[in-house]
C-alpha cells in the first residue's frame, strides 16, 4: 500500500517538474508545426478566414521563378558550405592533433572563434573585407600586384553565392573541428604506437586510423552543417539583403518576404514545409553517402 | 630513433601551419580594430595606415547616434531573460526525466530530438500569428524570449538529462531517506555537481540567443522597443552604408565582450559541445 502511494507522489512530482517545459515546448514548436502544415494547404492573408486550396501553394513554389531560385540558391549554399566546413574542420582537427601541445589551447579558441561571432556581425565584417572599394581583400590584391583577381565579390552573378557558401561553411567549421578533435583524442594511444612500430608513414595515421574511426562523428557533423547552411538567412541578410535583383535570395528570406511583405501566409507556410522536407532528404542522402561500418576498439 | 625524428618533423610542420592559420584568422579582426580608431578621411587615404591618434570618437558616435548602446542593453536583457528561463525549465525537466521515473521517458526524448532537428522555419509563421493575436507582441521582449526558450529547451534538456544520468542514484536516495524534499535535493546536492554542464549549456544557448536574427526581426517589426543588437546593427548598417570606421567600431563593441566571455568559459563550452553524447 505504502509503495503505491510513494509512486503516486513521485509521479505527481515528476509531472510538476516536467509540465512547465512541456507547455512551453508545445506552444512554441508542436502546435505551430501542426498549424503550419494546415496553413500550407490554404490561402490566408493574415486576417479573416483561410480558404482551403489543396496543393495550390506547393504548385506555386515550383511554378514561380523567385521561390524556385531561392530554394536552388539555398541548395547551392548548402552544398558549398558543407564541403568547406567538413574539409576545413577536419583538416584543422588533424593539425591540432599533431601540432605541439603548447599552442593547441590558444589555437582552439582562435580557430573556433568564427563560430562564436554572431552571423550578422560576421556578415558585416565580411562585407567590409570584400567591399569593392576600400575592402581588405581587394586592397591586399592591389599590393600584391594581383589586380586582375579583384572582383565585386558580392554583386557578381554566381560569384556571390559561392562567396556566401564559403563564408557560411568557414563559420561552422569551428564546431566540426571541435567535434572531430575530441573524437580523435578518444582514440587509444596503443593504436598509434602499433603504427609507429610498423613504420607507418606520416599520412598513414590519418588515413588508416583516425579518419575511419571518427567517421560517425563526421557523419553527424555533415548533417549538422547541411541543416545550418540550408537555413542561411542572417549572413545573406547582412551582406546582400538577398540582392542584387534577388540573385542571392535564399529559401528562408523568400519565406519571410512572402508572409510579411506579400501577406501570403499559406504560400509562406508551404515554403517552410518544402524546406523542411528538403533538409530531411539531404540529411538522408548525406548519411547514405558516408555510410560504413562503425569501428569498435 | 628514426620514428621519433619523423614524429618530430610532423609536429613541426603542423605547428607552423597552425600558427600561420591563427595569424590569418586574426588579421581581419585586427584590421577592423585598427580601422575603428581612424577617421573616415584617414581610412580612404590609406586603408593600411595606423590611426594618427587613437581616438574613440567612432565608438562614442556609434554608441550615441547609432544607438548601439541601447541595442546592446536590449540584447543583454533578452539574453538574461531567455537564459534564466531556459536554465530553470531545463533543469527541472531533465531532472524529472532522468531521476523521477516519468512514464514514456524514451518517447518524450525521441520527440525532443525530432523537434531539435526540425528547422524553425517550419513553425515561425504560426507562432508569430499566435503571439500577435494574444497581444504578446506589445510587451517588449516577451514574444522574442518565448520563441528562444521554446526552441532551445529540447536540446538543452537532452544534454542535461545525459549529465543527470551520470550522477549516482544512491546519492539521491540517501537524501530522500534523510527526508530532504525533492526541490532541496535538486538545489543543494545536484546543482553543485551540475555546474560544468550548466555553464556549457548556458554558453551554447547564449551564442544562439545573442546571434539570432530572423525571429528577433519579425517580433520587433512593429515596435522600436526591445530591438536587439543583431537587428539594430543592420539598421545601423543601412544608415551608415560605407562609413567603415564607424561600422567597424560597432563590430568591435560587440566582439570584444564576446571574446572575453568565451576565453573565460572555453573549457566548459568545449566540454558541452562534445558531451551531448550523440553519436552519428
Amino acid at each position: 500500500m505504502r509503495h503505491i502511494s510513494t509512486n503516486k507522489k513521485l509521479l505527481m512530482r515528476s509531472i510538476l517538474f516536467l509540465l512547465p517545459a512541456i507547455i512551453v515546448i508545445s506552444i512554441t514548436t508542436v502546435i505551430p508545426l501542426l498549424w503550419n502544415v494546415y496553413l500550407s494547404f490554404t490561402e490566408w492573408s493574415g486576417s479573416g478566414n483561410a480558404t482551403f486550396v489543396g496543393l495550390e501553394n506547393y504548385k506555386d513554389i515550383f511554378a514561380e521563378r523567385i521561390t524556385k531560385v531561392a530554394i536552388l540558391n539555398s541548395l547551392h549554399i548548402g552544398i558549398v558550405a558543407t564541403i568547406v566546413s567538413l574539409t576545413v574542420g577536419v583538416f584543422f582537427a588533424l593539425i591540432l592533433f599533431f601540432a605541439s601541445k603548447k599552442i593547441t589551447s590558444a589555437a582552439r579558441i582562435i580557430l573556433y572563434s568564427p563560430t562564436m561571432i554572431p552571423m550578422t556581425v560576421l556578415g558585416l565584417l565580411f562585407s567590409f573585407i570584400l567591399a569593392q572599394k576600400g575592402g581588405l581583400l581587394n586592397s591586399a590584391l592591389d599590393i600584391l600586384h594581383l589586380d586582375f583577381f579583384q572582383r565585386a565579390w558580392l554583386s557578381e552573378k554566381n560569384l556571390a553565392l559561392w562567396v556566401i557558401g564559403i563564408i557560411q561553411g568557414w563559420r561552422t567549421s569551428g564546431t566540426i573541428m571541435i567535434l572531430s578533435y575530441t573524437a580523435m583524442l578518444a582514440i587509444p594511444q596503443s593504436l598509434f604506437e602499433a603504427a609507429d612500430l610498423e613504420g607507418a608513414a606520416w599520412y598513414d595515421k590519418p588515413k588508416f586510423i583516425i579518419l575511419p574511426i571518427i567517421k560517425p562523428t563526421i557523419r553527424l557533423a555533415m548533417s549538422l552543417t547541411l541543416v545550418w547552411a540550408f537555413k542561411t538567412y542572417d549572413l545573406v541578410w547582412a551582406m546582400t539583403r538577398g540582392g542584387p535583383a534577388g540573385m542571392t535570395t535564399t529559401a528562408p528570406i523568400i519565406m519571410i518576404k512572402t508572409a510579411f511583405s506579400f501577406n501570403e501566409y499559406g504560400l509562406s507556410a508551404a515554403i517552410g514545409i518544402v524546406s523542411t522536407l528538403l533538409i530531411g532528404l539531404f540529411i538522408a542522402i548525406a548519411r547514405k553517402l558516408l555510410k560504413g561500418e562503425v569501428y569498435e576498439y | 630513433m628514426n620514428t621519433r625524428k619523423k614524429g618530430q618533423s610532423v609536429t613541426w610542420v603542423t605547428t607552423i601551419i597552425l600558427l600561420a592559420s591563427m595569424a590569418l584568422y586574426i588579421t581581419p579582426l585586427l584590421f577592423a580594430l585598427n580601422t575603428s580608431f581612424k577617421t573616415s578621411q584617414e581610412f580612404y587615404q590609406n586603408i593600411w595606415s595606423l590611426p594618427s591618434t587613437v581616438n574613440f570618437s567612432n565608438y562614442i558616435e556609434a554608441f550615441q547616434v547609432g544607438k548601439i548602446g541601447t541595442y546592446l542593453m536590449n540584447s543583454i536583457i533578452l539574453s538574461a531573460l531567455s537564459l534564466i528561463s531556459i536554465q530553470i525549465l531545463a533543469l527541472t525537466a531533465s531532472y524529472a526525466l532522468s531521476r523521477l521515473h516519468v512514464p514514456y521517458t524514451e518517447v518524450i526524448l525521441l520527440l525532443f530530438i525530432l523537434i531539435q532537428i526540425l528547422p524553425t522555419e517550419s513553425m515561425i509563421i504560426p507562432l508569430y500569428v499566435t503571439v500577435s493575436r494574444i497581444g504578446l507582441l506589445n510587451i517588449p521582449f516577451a514574444s522574442t524570449v518565448l520563441g528562444y526558450v521554446g526552441w532551445s529547451l529540447p536540446g538543452t534538456i537532452i544534454i542535461m538529462k545525459n549529465y543527470f544520468d551520470t550522477i549516482p542514484i544512491e546519492l539521491l536516495e540517501s537524501a530522500r531517506i534523510d527526508g530532504s524534499s525533492e526541490l532541496r535535493t535538486l538545489l543543494s546536492i545536484i546543482l553543485p555537481l551540475m555546474r560544468g554542464p550548466m555553464v556549457a549549456c548556458l554558453m551554447l544557448n547564449y551564442t544562439y540567443v545573442w546571434g539570432e536574427l530572423m525571429w528577433a526581426q519579425i517580433t520587433t517589426l512593429l515596435t522600436d522597443k526591445g530591438i536587439p543588437i543583431t537587428v539594430g546593427l543592420l539598421n545601423f548598417q543601412g544608415t551608415y552604408a560605407t562609413n567603415w570606421p564607424l561600422l567597424t567600431a560597432a563590430i568591435c563593441m560587440i566582439l570584444i565582450p564576446l571574446f572575453m566571455v568565451f576565453t573565460l568559459t572555453q573549457k566548459h563550452v568545449i566540454a558541452g559541445l562534445t558531451a551531448g553524447g550523440i553519436k552519428g
